[in-house]
C-alpha cells in the first residue's frame, strides 16, 4: 500500500477527528465511525478530500459508505480510483 | 481433592465480592447495560446449557411480542427459523430469504384479503416475479442505456408513477367488484411495488456497484420481502450493507445474539415505561383497544398531540398543560419508535447481522443533526442514500456551503416529503382511500423547517469539528449539555405540531401561534 497516500489520509483525518481521541489509537481496519473517531457528517469532508486531493469522481458510481468505513478501505478506494 | 477445591472457591468468591465492592454505581450500570459483551456470559452462551437458556429467553420474549404495542407483527413465527439459522450458519441467507420472505408474503396477502388459494399463489408469484425482473435488470446494469444507468432511481420511480396513474383511472371501489378481479390482483402487484420501492432501489445500487454479481436472487429476499420491519423503510438497508455485518464465527454469532436479546429486553423496558407515562400523564391504562381511564387525581391529564390540537379549537388548556403535553408526547413517540426498532434490529441480530440500532439514545442528543441521526437511523439512511448523496455528488462541487444546503434540503425536506407522499398512495392503492392532500400542506412545512434546522445544525457541527475542547468545570459542562438537550427537545416538540395523524396546516399553525399568546 502506498505510504505517501496513507500519510496524506492520516494527516487529513487528524483535522476532522475528535481532538480527545487520537487517530493512532485505532488500527487501519477499525471502523472510523464505529470507533467514535468521526461522526457521519465527517464522511462529507472525507468525500471532499478524496475528490480534491485524488480526483476521485463519485458522481458516476455513487457512494458506498462501506468503502469509507476504515483507513484501509479508504486507501483501497484511492488505489482503485485515483486519477 | 475437596479441600484445595473449596479453598479455590473461597478465594474466587472473595475476589468476586471485592470486585463488586469496588464497583461504583456507574461501573455497575455499565456492566449490566453491556452484559452482551461480558466474556464469561459469551462463553456460557455457546455451551449447550447456555444456548438452551438463550433460546428459552428468546422464545419467551418473541412469544410476548403481541403485547408489545405498537409492534405490528407477531414475531414468534421467526423462532424456528432463528434456531435453524444457528444450526446451519452457511445456509442462513437462503433460509431467511425463503422463510422470512414467505412469512411476509403470507402476512401481507392475508392483510389485503387475498384469501382464495388460486389468487394467493398467483399474487405471490407475481410479486416474486416482479422482484426477479428487477434483480435481472440490476445484474445487467452495465448494459442498460446510459440515461437509465445514470438515473436508475428516477426511472424506477417513474415506473411506479405510471402504475399509480393507471390505477387512478380505474373506477372507485374496483377492488371489491368481482368483475374487476384481474385488475384487482394486478393492483396488488403495484401495491407491493410501491411498498418495496426503496428496497428495489438498494438492489439497483448493488447493480450499479457491481456487487450484485456475487449474489443470488434468494439472497436479496432477506430485505426485499421484509417480515422484519414491515414498513417502507428498509431496516438493515440492502444486501451491500447487511452482508459485511454477518457474523462468521460462532463467537461473533453469540455476540450478535446476546446484543439482539439485549435490544428485545430493552423494548419491553420501554413498554413498561410507556405504561407508566400513560397512567401518570395521560390518564389511560391498557393496550390494543382495551384502554381504561385512570381517575384524575392520580395523573396530570396531559394530551397526545392530536387530542391537544383538537381540544384547542374548543378551549385552550393552561399553558403549563400545553407545553408539558408537547414535550411528554415527543418523548412518548420517540420511545414508541424505539420499541419497534429494537424488536426488528433485535431479530436481525439474532440471525447474526451485527447492525446498528434504529434508535440510539436520541433524547440525549445535543444537536438537531445528532437527534436526526439517532432517532430513526434507517429512515435517515434512506434519505441520505437516495437524496443526500446523489445531490451532494452532482451539484455545487466548488461551493461547499451551498453543496451541503442543496443536499440537506433534497433529503430532509424534499425526500422526506416525497417518502410520506408515496406512503399516502399506498393507502390509496390498498384500500381505495380517497387521495387528499390537505394533511400534506402541514407535512410540507414540517419537512421544510426540518431541512433548514438540520442544515444550520450541520454547519454548527462542522465549525466545531477539530477545535480543541475548551476546559471547563464539570458543573458548567453539565449545564451547557443540559441546555443543548433542552433546545433539541423544544425544537422537535414544536415541530411535531405539523406532523401528526390529523394534521391540517391552518389548524396546526393557529395552534402554534396560540401557544405563544398570538391569536387570530
Amino acid at each position: 500500500m502506498d505510504t505517501q497516500n496513507r500519510d496524506k489520509v492520516i494527516r487529513f483525518l487528524k483535522t476532522i477527528t475528535r481532538p480527545d481521541l487520537p487517530i493512532d489509537r485505532i488500527s487501519d481496519d477499525d471502523g472510523l465511525i464505529k470507533s467514535g473517531l468521526i461522526d457521519s457528517l465527517a464522511m462529507l469532508e472525507i468525500i471532499d478530500f478524496l475528490e480534491s486531493e485524488f480526483g476521485i469522481d463519485f458522481s458516476e458510481t455513487g457512494i458506498d459508505p462501506v468503502e469509507l468505513e476504515s483507513i484501509h478501505k479508504i486507501l483501497d478506494l484511492i488505489e482503485r480510483r485515483a486519477k | 481433592m475437596s479441600a484445595p477445591s473449596q479453598g479455590t472457591e473461597s478465594v474466587r468468591a472473595l475476589r468476586t465480592n471485592e470486585k463488586y465492592a469496588q464497583m461504583t454505581p456507574r461501573s455497575l450500570y455499565q456492566s449490566v447495560a453491556q452484559f452482551h459483551e461480558n466474556p464469561q456470559l459469551l462463553a456460557f452462551s455457546i455451551t449447550p446449557k447456555g444456548n438452551l437458556v438463550l433460546w428459552a429467553t428468546v422464545l419467551v420474549v418473541l412469544g410476548l411480542t403481541p403485547y408489545l404495542s405498537p409492534v405490528p407483527l407477531p414475531y414468534l413465527p421467526l423462532f424456528p427459523l432463528l434456531i435453524l439459522a444457528q444450526q446451519f450458519p452457511a445456509r442462513r441467507i437462503e433460509m431467511m430469504g425463503f422463510g422470512v420472505g414467505g412469512l411476509f408474503l403470507f402476512h401481507r396477502l392475508v392483510q389485503l384479503h387475498v384469501t382464495h388459494l388460486f389468487w394467493f399463489v398467483l399474487d405471490a408469484a407475481l410479486v416474486v416475479g416482479m422482484l426477479y425482473i428487477f434483480f435481472t435488470i440490476a445484474q445487467s446494469f452495465a448494459r442498460l442505456p446510459r440515461l437509465v444507468r445514470n438515473n436508475p432511481q428516477i426511472f424506477l420511480h417513474l415506473l411506479l408513477w405510471c402504475g399509480i396513474l393507471v390505477l387512478a383511472g380505474l373506477p372507485a371501489g374496483f377492488r371489491e367488484d368481482p368483475s374487476w378481479v384481474i385488475a384487482s390482483n394486478l393492483s396488488v402487484c403495484c401495491l407491493f411495488f410501491a411498498f418495496l420501492i426503496w428496497r428495489i432501489g438498494f438492489m439497483l445500487y448493488s447493480g450499479k456497484r457491481g456487487s450484485i454479481q456475487k449474489t443470488g436472487f434468494v439472497d436479496h429476499l432477506i430485505y426485499c420481502l421484509p417480515y422484519l420491519g414491515s414498513t417502507q423503510v428498509p431496516y438493515g438497508k440492502g444486501l451491500d450493507y447487511l452482508l459485511p455485518k454477518l457474523a462468521e464465527s460462532r463467537l461473533d454469532l453469540a455476540k450478535a445474539q446476546l446484543a439482539g436479546v439485549k435490544l428485545l429486553l430493552l423494548a419491553y423496558l420501554w413498554r413498561i415505561i410507556l405504561l407508566v407515562l400513560d397512567v401518570a400523564f395521560f390518564g389511560t391504562f391498557g393496550t390494543h383497544g382495551q384502554i381504561v381511564d385512570v381517575p384524575s387525581p392520580l395523573c396530570l391529564r396531559l394530551y397526545h398531540i392530536d387530542g391537544l390540537i383538537d381540544l384547542s379549537t374548543q378551549h385552550m388548556p393552561t399553558m403549563a398543560i400545553v407545553w408539558a403535553s408537547l414535550i411528554v408526547d415527543m418523548v412518548y413517540e420517540t420511545m414508541q419508535l424505539a420499541i419497534i426498532g429494537h424488536v426488528i434490529i433485535g431479530c436481525l441480530r439474532l440471525f447474526g447481522f451485527n447492525v446498528f440500532r434504529n434508535t440510539y439514545k436520541p433524547l440525549l442528543s445535543t444537536s438537531l443533526i445528532n437527534f436526526w441521526n439517532r432517532y430513526y437511523y434507517y429512515f435517515k439512511e434512506l434519505l441520505v442514500d437516495f437524496f443526500f448523496f446523489p445531490t451532494y455528488l452532482s451539484f455545487f462541487k466548488h461551493r461547499p456551503r451551498l453543496r451541503i444546503f442543496a443536499a440537506t434540503m433534497a433529503s430532509a425536506f424534499l425526500g422526506n416529503f416525497y417518502y410520506h407522499l408515496l406512503q399516502h398512495f399506498d393507502g390509496f392503492i390498498e384500500s381505495g382511500e380517497a387521495l387528499s392532500f390537505v394533511k400534506f400542506y402541514s407535512y410540507f412545512f414540517y419537512s421544510f423547517v426540518l431541512g433548514i434546522g438540520i442544515f444550520i445544525s450541520i454547519l454548527r457541527e462542522q465549525n466545531q469539528r477539530g477545535k480543541p475542547v475548551v476546559a471547563s468545570s464539570p458543573g458548567r459542562t453539565f449545564w451547557v449539555t443540559l441546555r443543548k438537550i433542552a433546545g433539541v427537545w423544544l425544537f422537535f416538540s414544536m415541530l411535531r405540531i405539523w406532523d401528526h395523524p390529523g394534521s391540517a396546516f391552518m389548524q396546526d399553525t393557529t395552534f402554534f401561534f396560540a401557544i405563544w399568546g398570538i391569536h387570530f
